[in-house]
């Protein structure tokens, strides 16, 4: 499975042809140098739980996070490829868990869109205080790297 | 259609004194021809001014209009919640601006706030992070003002809005959300943003029982 930060908020649309969807959604699948980053999840590996926590660690003030979660088939069907590329989150362990897909097209980023917007209702919802717990639980167990949380959100560790 | 009326999103008054509750009278009449223009089916019930907090006293309202520095307020307002560089920022700018409208404002300032977004001076991305927000002002003084704008924008049309009154009656910490809270999440359409205020529920429930 692989998981990409989303705003729920811009999935409330109810339209079915591909053509008719709002734009907003493409704005969760933003690239950089074309390369769209994603997280894998399975199992031994990082946890959607985990990849939640990390991202909010890292920007100013912890909020809701939005997670969507999809299987690899629909990378596949598209002929989509995602490899390693090692980035930093706040918990520790989980940095090679993140993945690239490199040289996309915006045909090929259309697509994937297209394909997971029937899936929207499978987006994963983390409210920023189970947020905050997990981040604690996290911390107590040593799994945090405080020098790459937002230093916004460092009270939160004492 | 259902009839559409934001008693039935709140609830009955019940146990709460009915010589405090609201006659406010364009709040009211501007909140029920919202819903009946939206034809949003959120709730049905009897009459909005059963459940509303109280009203401003008229010295707080003089001539029903607002003081040009606090209208300077809420357009300043409208302008930090608009701006998507300053959203993603988060740097309390927005908040402090709710703050000085709160202390300085009284409850019709606040109501301004929906009315400035009923006349179209504010989108409803803004409106929806005005929203998230004001839950988080620590103001005892404008709780009810806060609580009822809230409560109300759970009955918007727009789904970003009631998403982001959700938001906002998380942080009030007001227990009179969790039944306003209960009743949009019943009557919601939008699967994610059920969940969202399911989730809301849950989590002002344990922030109350606390």
């Amino acid at each position: 499975m692989y998981a990409r930060i989303v705003d729920q908020e811009r999935w409330y649309g109810t339209a079915t042809d591909i053509d008719l969807l709002p734009a907003d959604p493409l704005a969760d699948f933003n690239t950089k140098q074309n390369s769209l980053s994603l997280w894998l999840i399975e199992d031994g590996g990082a946890t959607i739980e985990e990849v939640a926590v990390g991202y909010s660690l890292r920007r100013q003030g912890i909020k809701d996070v939005d997670v969507f979660l999809f299987s690899d088939a629909i990378m596949q069907d598209l002929g989509l490829t995602a490899v390693s590329a090692t980035e930093e989150l706040p918990v520790r362990g989980i940095g090679s868990q993140h993945r690239n897909v490199r040289d996309l097209k915006a045909g090929e980023l259309l697509k994937l869109v297209g394909a997971l917007w029937p899936r929207k209702n499978d987006i994963h919802q983390f409210q920023k205080n189970r947020l905050k717990e997990l981040a604690k639980e996290y911390y107590a167990g040593g799994r945090i790297i405080l020098d790459s949380v937002h230093v916004a959100n460092r009270p939160l560790f004492g | 259609m259902e009839s559409l009326t934001l008693t039935g999103l709140l609830g009955s008054a019940t146990g709460r004194d009915r010589s405090r509750l609201l006659d406010f009278d364009d709040l009211e009449s501007m909140t029920s021809r919202t819903l009946e223009e939206h034809h949003h089916p959120v709730a049905t019930g009897s009459s909005l001014t059963q459940v509303l907090p109280a009203p401003p006293s008229t010295s707080e309202m003089p001539n029903q209009r607002l003081h040009p520095g606090i209208e300077a307020v809420v357009t300043s307002i409208g302008i930090l919640a608009e701006d998507p560089d300053l959203r993603e920022a988060d740097d309390g700018s927005l908040q402090q601006a709710l703050l000085k409208l709160c202390q300085g404002g009284g409850p019709l300032a606040i109501a301004a706030l929906r009315e400035s977004y009923h006349r179209g001076q504010m989108t409803a991305s803004g409106y929806r992070e005005v929203l998230a927000r004001l839950g988080e002002i620590e103001h005892g003084p404008s709780q009810e003002a806060r609580w009822y704008i809230l409560c109300s924008g759970l009955a918007e049309q727009e789904p970003v809005v009631r998403s982001g009154a959700s938001l906002g009656l998380v942080d009030l910490r007001d227990e009179r959300g969790l039944q306003a809270l209960g009743r949009a999440a019943e009557f919601e359409r939008i699967p994610l943003l059920k969940r969202r205020m399911e989730l809301a529920l849950q989590e002002l429930q344990r922030c109350t029982q606390e």
